[in-house]
């Protein structure tokens, strides 16, 4: 076995020469530069662990507020009678307590539409609930149908029931359906957006959304064109399909806007 | 057998010495007396033990600079801190050693194999002195170290205690054990 090396009579080392290779000052240099990090110093212990208490304390205070003040809130704003709201006279939303409930509500019904045209409308063009001139004309379409005198007048008396059918009848539809699933033979029928009204349809854009984004298709008429069945074609079942900016012409000539119409569609 | 006067104190030469080392503990420039003191000391031992001077002059400031890092650990037991030093100087001769760093090397003067031929009344020629360094080079490390320490270095039996952390008798019944393995091979 070889695994020592022996040496007979290596020549010794003198002490002069262990001496010249002492370096005290090379030791020191080399400590200070091992001595200890800072993590291992005192004022790290200190600075960490002030900091470590300042969290502690600050989250248990933090953690201490939030369940005891949630409560005393709530109680404070359900035993407290709510303020009063005073509302100007020409707020439509301000409703005379004299009046009659049904009344009430027609002009609520009527200022909020006023109210709301005057404010943030972004396609001004009148509808038909709009514009009051609207109910009169429809009351003279039944005049000029020359429906005997007693019709007539029922019809102006009975102008609040009037109101609510002539609303219904100014809904385009698809195939009788106002909202709702729809079937795709429904959609190609060829008759179109309808209403039960006069008012013929004469413009409307067909929405589609998809996984890329929206598609929109236009027409001006009340019919779906070769374009817009081809992509209808395309979507399946469950799909959600929208007619927006739905436009119609009274018989008068007057362009009014009617309401947008969704469906889902069927297979 | 001679006493190495460096490692051996009186009372007063220990407490002396532990001033130093208090001192040091506080400020390290206050190790520089003991650094001078043990410098050639520790050098020795490891160039015993190793084949390149440079490689020991290394070594031996590693030591020091253990020594100086971890003075605070320091506990004072009445026994020279010299042979705190050597523990530190053994691991870290250790450490060169299985770094491969340095080979371990037993240096041996003839004179001292003689001597040990002629304690067993053997004839002190050059066959035997080789039948001896064959038999040396295949004990095992603490056998080598022991006969290192006793019969190439002539430390007294409490030195080698102190160095090898085992009592001064447990050194002398070890030391009789490793020559009584020697010489049953060199009888063979």
């Amino acid at each position: 076995m070889k695994r020592l090396k022996i040496n007979l009579d290596r020549p010794a080392v003198d002490s002069k020469s262990i001496q010249a290779k002492k370096d005290f000052d090379g030791l020191m240099n080399n400590h200070a530069l091992m001595s200890k990090p800072f993590y291992k110093s005192p004022w790290f212990f200190g600075t960490a662990g002030l900091a470590s208490v300042g969290i502690a304390v600050g989250t248990v205070i933090a953690f201490q507020d939030t369940p005891d003040d949630v409560p005393e809130h709530y109680s404070e704003l359900i035993t407290e009678a709510p303020m009063e709201i005073i509302l100007p006279d020409n707020n439509p939303l301000a409703i005379n307590s004299g009046e009659s409930s049904s009344k009430q509500l027609d002009n609520l019904v009527q200022q909020t539409l006023l109210y709301s045209s005057n404010t943030e409308n972004i396609d001004n063009t009148p509808t038909l609930n709009e514009n009051p001139e609207k109910e009169i004309t429809d009351a003279e379409i039944i005049i000029d149908d020359e429906v005997d005198d007693q019709s007539a007048i029922a019809v102006v008396i009975d102008d609040k029931s009037k109101k609510k059918d002539l609303n219904s009848m100014l809904l385009p539809r698809i195939g009788g359906k106002i909202n709702g699933s729809i079937s795709k033979d429904e959609l190609f029928d060829n008759k179109g957006i309808t209403t039960e009204s006069d008012v013929s349809v004469i413009h409307f854009e067909l929405h589609l959304i998809d996984g890329l984004g929206g598609k929109v298709f236009e027409e001006e008429s009340n019919q779906l064109n070769d374009e817009m069945k081809a992509a209808l074609k395309k979507i399946g079942g469950g799909e959600t399909i929208f007619f927006e900016n739905i436009k119609g012409k009274t018989d008068k000539g007057d362009v009014v806007r009617l309401n947008p119409l969704r469906y889902v569609l069927m297979n | 057998m001679s006493v190495n006067p460096i490692y051996h104190h009186t009372e007063d030469r220990l407490k002396e010495e532990l001033k130093w080392v208090q001192f040091a503990k506080k400020d390290p420039r206050g190790f520089e007396p003991l650094y001078n003191k043990y410098y050639e000391q520790i050098f020795r031992y490891i160039y015993q033990r190793m084949d390149d001077k440079e490689t020991a002059y290394d070594v031996t400031s590693q030591v020091f600079l253990k020594a100086l890092n971890n003075i605070h650990k320091y506990e004072y037991r009445g026994v020279p801190f010299a042979s705190w030093l050597y523990r530190i100087a053994k691991s870290e001769l250790y450490q060169s050693f299985r770094d491969k760093k340095a080979r371990r090397t037993v240096n041996v003067e003839s004179m001292h194999i003689f001597e040990m031929i002629e304690d067993w009344e053997e004839d002190t020629t050059d066959e035997n002195r080789k039948v001896l360094l064959n038999i040396i080079s295949q004990l095992s490390e603490d056998d080598v170290q022991m006969v290192e320490l006793r019969f190439f270095e002539k430390r007294s039996f409490r030195e080698i205690g102190d160095i090898l952390d085992i009592t001064e008798n447990n050194a002398k019944v070890k030391a009789h054990r490793v020559v009584k393995k020697m010489r049953k091979i060199f009888e063979k």
